[in-house]
This record gives C-alpha cells, structure tokens and sequence, in this order.
C-alpha cells in the first residue's frame, strides 16, 4: 500500500504540470487581455501606450516564454499578484477556500444525512409510497438547473416570505459572538440547500441501487440464518458492503461540490471559490485564475486517489502493491 | 438407529406472486414453488430430497428454516410450529436449526473475517465471546479441516471447498440439532465434493445430526441419506428408504431420474429413460398428476385425478395410481422392455 500510494503521488506530478500548461493556454488564448480590458472603452490611450504597457506586464513575449516563466516562479512559491483585489494570489485563493468550505462541508454532510437513510429505506421498501417519492424526489434533484433552483428559493424565503437574506456572506455591524454565528446561519441555509440538493440527489440514487443489489446476496440471507436481529442484517451486513461503492462516489463528490459552487456562489453572492473563478476569468486577472483552476484540478486528483485508498480499506478483495 | 420425529412438515405450500402492469401492478397468477409438501424427520436421520432445478426443494428448505414466509402449512420443529413463533423465538430457533448454503462464493459475507463469520453467532446466542470465542472458532475450524491460524483471513482467501468448511463451521457453532444442507456440494469439483460429503458424514456421527440434504444429484445423495424423497414440480412423488427406491422405484419419474445416474463401469450398457418435452411452467402445472404429460404409462384419469400419496410397501410412499395398483402387469412389460431386466422385485405385494 505504501508503494501504490508513493506511485499514484508522483504520477501526480507530471500531470499538475500538464493541467497547468492547458489551464494556461486556455486562459491566454480567450480573446481579450488584461491590457484590452483596462482600456476597453478609453480613447485617448495611443497604440505606443498599450505596447508599453504589454511589455510591461510581459504580454508580448512568446507563450511558452510566458508560461516558463509563471512556473519558474510559481516553483519558487511566487504566484504573483491579482490585479484586482492587489493582494498576493495565493492568500486571495486561501481564503476564497475558506470561505467555500463554509457551504461545501455542511452542504456534503446534509447530502450525506438525507441520502444515506432515504436510499436505504427506499431500496429495503422497495415500490413503497415512500420509494416512488424518494424517485421523484432524486429526478427533480438532478434535473433542475443549481442557478433556477437557487433564484427560485431567494424569491420564496428571501423576497416573499422574508425570512432569510438574499445572499451574501454576513450582515455588516453583527455583534461578535453567538450574534454572528446566528448571522452567519442564516446566509447560509440557502445556497447549502442549493448546492447539496444535486449531491443528495444522486448519492439517494447511488445508495437505493447499492442497497438493492446488496440485499439479494446470500449472505444478507446467512447473516439472518444466523439469528441476527434484522436491524444488525441491514446495519451491518448489508450496508457495510453496499457503502463500498458509495464511498467512492462520495470522494469523487467533493470536488463536484467545489466545482458547482460557481453557479450558486454567483447567484448568492458568496465571496467563496467557485465566485473567484468566475470573476478572474471574466476579469482577465490570469494570476488568479490560475491558480484557482489549478487547485479544483489538485483537488480531483487527490479525491481520486482517497476514493481508491477508500476502496482497498474498505474492501478486504482489494489490494494494491 | 432413528429416534423420535424432530421435524415434521405439512402440507407447505409457497405461491410466487407473478405480477405485470406498469404503475398499478396487478396479480396474473402464482409461479407454485412449493405446493403441499408433507414428510417428517427422525432424530439421527438423513433426509435426501432430490429433483430437478425448480422443483421447489430450495425453497422448501428455506420454508422450514423460515426464511421465507409460507403461503400455507406447518412446519413442526421439537413440537413448535416454526411460523407461529415470534421474534425472539425465532431466533432461538436458529441455535438448534441451520443451514449450509449452496454457493461457497457468494454465502460469506466479503468483508468479514473467517473469525467474524464463525464467530458472530456465538457472539448473539450469548453462547461465547472474547477470548473463549475466538478458542471455540479455532476449534471449529480444525473439526472442518482448516487451521486455527485461518480466523484473521477473509473468504475470498480461500478455494472453494475451504469456503464450503467455512460455511459449516458458521453452521455448526451453535451446536444445532438438526442442519438442512442446501445442495452443499453442488458448486465444488467432483474430487472436493468427496471431501465434504465425507466431512458431513464425520459431523454427524460425532455431534448426532439431523440432516435434511437436497440435492439434484442422485449418487450424492444415495451416498448420505437414509431416505430420500422426489420433489417434481413442487410435489413430493416418492419418499423411500435410499436402498429401497434405488432397487424399487416406484414412480415413473423416479425411474427416469435413476436412468440418467452413470453407471461408473464402461461394460455395463444402461437403456435410459429420456422424458419427453421439458418440466412445464409451475406458473400453471398440469391438472391431476403433474407429471401426465411426460409419463409413458399416463391413462386418462391421470389427466383429472391429483394422485393420492399412498404408503405402497413398508415406508415406501408414492404419489403414482397408475403403476403399483391398476397397470401392474403393463408396467412391468414395459420396464422388460426398456431394461431388458427382471420385473422389479416385490411389486406383488403392493398395497401394504
């Protein structure tokens, strides 16, 4: 296991490189530079102004002389400045990050919380009342778009019932303290809703199926020849294998979540990761962007690599050397 | 060498429902697994209960053990009815009835260790735990024929028949009284399937037990039982000392089932009786006798008439009107024929 884990960490490595030459390209060669977009709409700027200013910035030199040198620095822990927010990109990415885990973490435990039970349930009542709602309930969740789904609740609790802020990440002025956390709560209940809804939809599905194959194995049927409680058959017995599956779908979620958050973000106007992304890009500030698509990139290799860890501590069949 | 009756089935009846329609599901029959089947088991006995695959003896192993619910009938286990008992006694039940299943690959839960499958009923019938729990699997594993040192590995560690000794273990460490064996040979190479038998065989003259073995082949079972029974289409046909229908069988089914068991002697030319067509659907089996439409002594009332399961010679029961009362002489021109063999022996004096 230590060999296979020491393997897949420094396959990592050329691939980060590979993510990050395309995350580069893609970047630069989107029309507009940062150049074009400080000055879109002012005329009194001449054609010798911009090439100074492109030579500048380094804008002018030949990609691969470009990208070379981002990484050069980039190796030396210098990922330059955001030309937005003026502040060191990695700080800016930091603490984006931090703020993302405030909908991420309750978002994947909420799915987590509803899923699990509802999944089991559905699969051991199998067309119940309560399996067909649980259907319905997981084709309405995948299907309907994050940003309509979240537009459409700000309108009920926010604008209709008032009940909870639009968006946003924290009312100005809270008292410190339990103040703030209540506060806190409260920008929070919506875009959490929002963003576990796809989570929680699929992972009910992933776990009604597991269940389902799983309680039709001979096993199920010894463990109940044995005597056990039908309690421990399902808890133990059954669940336990049909998490196998489900554990990996769970690692491979996590980074979805960040992934989705750009949508809901926007529509909440939370300042978190998924926001970043789409204001840096749109904004041409490179710096930022890259490094905020290279971590979503990070972060999909490393749940990739815990999803097959997961699988082999999980499941005695499995080992890697 | 029997003793008293341990088990006694009657009259068990399971009923599949078949269902179609998309939304609202409606009834449009009962696939009939298992439809009135009757016997009892003595104490120290071994019950074979031989048939083709389909004929409900599976099920009707699961239906003693409850495992499945019936439609009908009762299962008589020590004197209490098997379905009218409640949770807990239920699985009080389980200590003293077990069962070895068919697939060694599939029974054993994947992601315990042979420890935990062994041991876990230990651990819930309050029989052992800790220390002593793990002494008593290692035990068992070494009356199986495996070695102590075997408790921390998993199924997936072992062959076949090592999984099957498993599988016996588990069954054997509640120190049950009687053990349905769920064709526990079938899935495991002929030179393995020895093994084991022979381990049953050990097991029950040691811990004295009841075995009720179901099976589809014939010389396997021969081997173990001392009285077998003949399931077709979710009916008993025959039920005999194992001798006693291998030298005397009585219905045509059975007849044609001991054709087909090979005869390991390449001088010995055997005329086997093929049936024709294929078993009918037990969604709806035949009227009357279910096997009229493949006998070759079928008369008419065999087609209206359900055969009554008559005791023809001393516990020799068969479900069969036709051959040892009315057509005698026939059937026995019939088997001269196809055998080239004396008439069976004893037919004379049928109807004791």
């Amino acid at each position: 296991m230590g060999g296979y884990l020491a393997r897949r960490l420094l396959q990592m490595v050329p691939l980060v490189f590979g993510i990050s030459v395309i995350v580069f390209m893609v970047l630069v060669m989107a029309p507009g530079d940062p150049v074009d977009l400080l000055l879109a709409g002012n005329p009194k700027v001449r054609a010798e102004d911009i090439q100074a200013l492109r030579k500048i910035y380094g804008l002018d030199d030949p990609l691969h002389v470009r990208y070379v040198k981002w990484l050069v620095n980039a190796l030396r822990g210098d990922f330059g400045y955001s030309r937005t927010y003026k502040v060191p990109v990695l700080q800016l990415v930091w603490d984006r990050i931090g703020n993302s885990m405030w909908l991420t973490i309750p978002s994947f435990l909420l799915a987590l919380a509803v899923a699990v039970p509802v999944g089991v349930i559905s699969a051991l009542r199998q067309y119940s009342a309560l399996d067909y709602a649980a259907t319905f309930f997981t084709f309405f969740g995948v299907s309907i778009p994050a940003f309509w789904f979240g537009i459409m609740m700000i309108y009920v609790f926010a604008v209709v019932l008032r009940v909870l802020p639009p968006g946003g990440f924290a009312t100005p002025g809270v008292a410190p303290g339990w103040p703030t956390v209540v506060d806190r709560l409260q920008y929070m209940v919506l875009p959490v809703v929002v963003l576990s809804l796809l989570q929680m939809a699929a992972l009910t599905r992933y776990t009604r199926s597991s269940m389902l194959e799983v309680i039709r194995q001979d096993y199920v049927r010894t463990a109940r020849a044995k005597g056990l409680a039908e309690r421990v058959v399902i808890g133990k017995h059954a669940l336990r294998n049909a998490m196998i599956p489900i554990v990996t779908i769970l690692a491979l979620g996590i980074p979805n979540l960040f992934a989705g958050a750009p949508l809901t973000e926007t529509v909440f106007a939370w300042p978190g990761i998924g926001r970043l992304i789409v204001e840096s890009v749109g904004g041409g500030d490179y710096a930022t962007a890259q490094v905020a698509l290279l971590f979503l990139a990070v972060l999909v290799l490393v749940f990739n690599l815990l999803a097959d860890v997961a699988y082999a501590l999980l499941d005695p069949r499995i080992r890697y050397d | 060498m029997a003793g008293d009756v341990i088990l006694e089935v009657r009259d068990l009846v399971k009923h599949f429902p078949v269902t179609k329609g998309f939304l609202f599901q409606r009834s449009v029959g009962a696939v009939r697994a298992v439809d009135g089947v009757s016997f009892t088991v003595r104490e120290g006995e071994t019950l074979g209960l031989v048939g083709e695959s389909g004929c409900g003896k599976t099920t009707t192993g699961r239906l003693i053990l409850r495992l499945m619910e019936p439609t009908s009938g009762e299962v008589i286990f020590q004197g209490h009815n098997v379905f009218r008992l409640n949770k807990e006694e239920l699985r009080r039940l389980r200590r003293d009835m077990q069962i070895i299943f068919q697939d060694p690959y599939s029974s054993l839960n994947p992601r315990m260790t042979v420890g935990d499958i062994v041991g876990e009923p230990l651990e819930i019938h309050r029989l052992a735990r800790g220390r002593e729990k793990i002494r008593r699997v290692q035990e068992l594993l070494e009356i199986v024929g495996l070695s102590p040192y075997h408790v921390n590995r998993y199924p997936h560690e072992f062959s076949g028949g090592q999984r099957q000794r498993i599988g016996i273990a588990r069954a054997l460490a509640v120190n049950p009284k009687l053990v349905i064996c769920d064709e526990p040979v079938s899935a495991l190479d002929v030179s393995i399937q020895a093994q084991v038998i022979n381990l049953l065989e050990e097991l029950q003259r040691e811990f004295k037990l009841t075995y009720i073995f179901i099976a589809h082949d014939l010389s396997v079972v021969k081997h173990i039982s001392d009285r077998i029974a003949v399931m077709y289409l979710g009916k008993i046909v025959e039920l005999a000392p194992a001798d006693e229908l291998f030298e005397n069988p009585q219905h045509p089914y059975t007849e044609a089932l001991l054709s087909a068991v090979p005869i390991p002697d390449p001088e010995v030319k055997r005329e086997r009786i093929i049936l024709p067509g294929d078993v009918p659907s037990p969604v709806n089996p035949p009227s009357g006798c279910r096997f009229h439409t493949r006998c070759m002594y079928a008369v008419e009332s065999c087609r209206r008439e359900e055969p009554p399961f008559e005791e023809v010679f001393p516990g020799h029961w068969v479900a069969c009107p036709v051959l040892p009362f009315r057509h005698q002489r026939s059937r026995a021109a019939v088997v001269a024929k196809n055998r080239t063999a004396q008439p069976s022996a004893g037919l004379s004096g049928a109807g004791g």
